[in-house]
């Protein structure tokens, strides 16, 4: 590599990070607009430190700012749902109350325990209640969009260790399963569940893709 | 519900996807020939990328979409950089501001799109951060509301390959070189910020990013 191209590197690097700043970072940026090799050493900087950006939790923003974004650069903002989604909505959410604060009336077998799996700061996408002495799940979609050509994935994240695969799930209705026997201890109050967003069928490779909900067990009453 | 139709809507429309897959194939092929990526397995990527060459055709759906697919993450990150919740909602408008306006700038023959947004994103906040230091509290209070610095539990969940490579490579690098990195990636601190803050010199701090970015893009491509 040439002197030239290291120099290239350096730059790009520290712009990437952001510690190139001032004057440099302007020219930097000019330079950029022009010059090819400027861009391909930018982008593959970009594309080297993603990792770090992905390693930090996701968190959903707040609904107007979408309507924000579409505003300022002067796209026409779509109605809101109609009411009789809105009325639906209600309704399943009346339904996860009452099955959460009075689990027996809706639940004939006995419920161990029950997560709400939500995206940070959101409302419930899933409800997991975990039955028959750890032997059973029920996954309930409560507000979740149908992704077309993508499957959502359940996982049990273990304190420590990498997190373990209950299956993919539905997006619409109830999900019933039967937990294998050597998972029944790790769905206890206190265990963190997670759905992941995959390519359909699942995650082509163990590990969850895009984690979309978290939630923790609790037990019914509490 | 309405909202679904959107990337179904999007979802047929194969124009673009054909271009797209034409662009990106010749994209990877040449980066990994050059040993700078390995071939992705996850749809998530080309997903992002799809859109935002629809983008560049004044796609509103394919914008939308993309917002839907990228905002959370986009958001959670400007909120660990800006530790203010305001400022990273305008972080992340003006982000999607600026990729509606300069879709057109992003070349998909030189990297995913994921990456490329993320530039701007962290552009914007390093702007914000630049724009207001002087006005900032520099009391503990300030700080009494930032994220957890600790990683996430799912932060091994998100782990897929190119996060465990950038993981391995940034383990090796001295203890001086991680942390100016990350303090530069994550808090956006500039080469005089972080010798004031590591208490280091500054020529000393230019050269742990300058050496530790040189180690990283040495031990990635090998």
């Amino acid at each position: 590599m040439s002197l030239d191209s290291d120099d290239l590197n350096d730059l790009a690097g520290e712009y990437v990070l952001g510690t190139l700043a001032g004057a440099e970072r302007v020219a930097f940026e000019a330079r950029l607009q022009r010059d090819p090799a400027a861009m391909r050493a930018v982008a593959i900087w970009a594309q080297q430190l993603q990792p770090l950006a992905d390693a930090i939790p996701p968190s959903i923003p707040p609904a107007d700012l979408w309507q924000r974004i579409q505003r300022e650069v002067g796209l026409p903002i779509r109605p809101k749902m109609r009411a009789p989604v809105w009325a639906a909505i209600a309704v399943a959410a009346a339904l996860i109350a009452i099955a959460f604060l009075f689990p027996d009336l809706i639940f004939k077998p006995e419920v161990n325990s029950i997560a709400q799996l939500a995206p940070q700061g959101g409302e419930p996408a899933f409800v997991v209640s975990v039955l028959d002495d750890q032997k059973k799940l029920l996954i309930r979609a409560a507000k979740v969009d149908d992704q077309p050509n993508k499957s959502y994935e359940l996982w049990c994240v273990p304190p420590s260790g990498a997190p373990i695969s209950l299956g993919v799930i539905e997006a619409k209705g109830e999900t019933e399963r039967g937990v294998a026997e050597n998972m029944r201890h790790l769905l206890t109050p206190g265990a963190t569940l997670a759905v992941s967003l995959e390519p359909e069928g699942g995650s082509p490779t163990g590990t969850p893709t895009t984690v979309m909900f978290v939630g923790q067990l609790a037990p019914p009453s509490s | 519900m309405a909202r679904r139709s959107l990337l179904t809507d999007f979802d047929t429309s194969s124009k673009s996807e054909r271009r797209c897959a034409e662009l990106t194939a010749t994209r990877d092929d040449k980066l990994t020939t050059a040993g700078f990526l390995r071939p992705k397995s996850g749809l998530t990527v080309r997903d992002t990328d799809r859109m935002l060459i629809a983008c560049q055709g004044g796609d509103r759906e394919a914008f939308s979409g993309l917002y839907r697919l990228t905002s959370p993450q986009l958001f959670g990150l400007a909120i660990r950089i800006l530790r203010r919740r305001d400022w990273a909602e305008e972080a992340v408008q003006e982000c999607f501001v600026t990729i509606w306006r300069r879709a057109k700038d992003y070349r998909p023959d030189l990297g995913p799109a994921l990456p490329w947004i993320t530039v701007i994103l962290r552009n914007k906040c390093l702007d914000r951060l630049r724009r207001e230091k002087p006005l900032q509290p520099l009391d503990e209070s300030a700080v009494a509301d930032r994220p957890d610095e600790g990683p996430s539990p799912l932060e091994g969940a998100m782990a897929a390959d190119d996060a465990r490579r950038l993981k391995g490579c940034v383990d090796q690098l001295d203890e001086d070189q991680q942390r100016s990195i990350r303090l530069a990636y994550y808090e956006g601190l500039t080469h005089e910020e972080l010798a004031a803050r590591l208490a280091a010199p500054l020529g000393t701090v230019k050269s742990w990013i300058r050496r530790g970015l040189q180690r990283l893009k040495r031990c990635l491509e090998s």
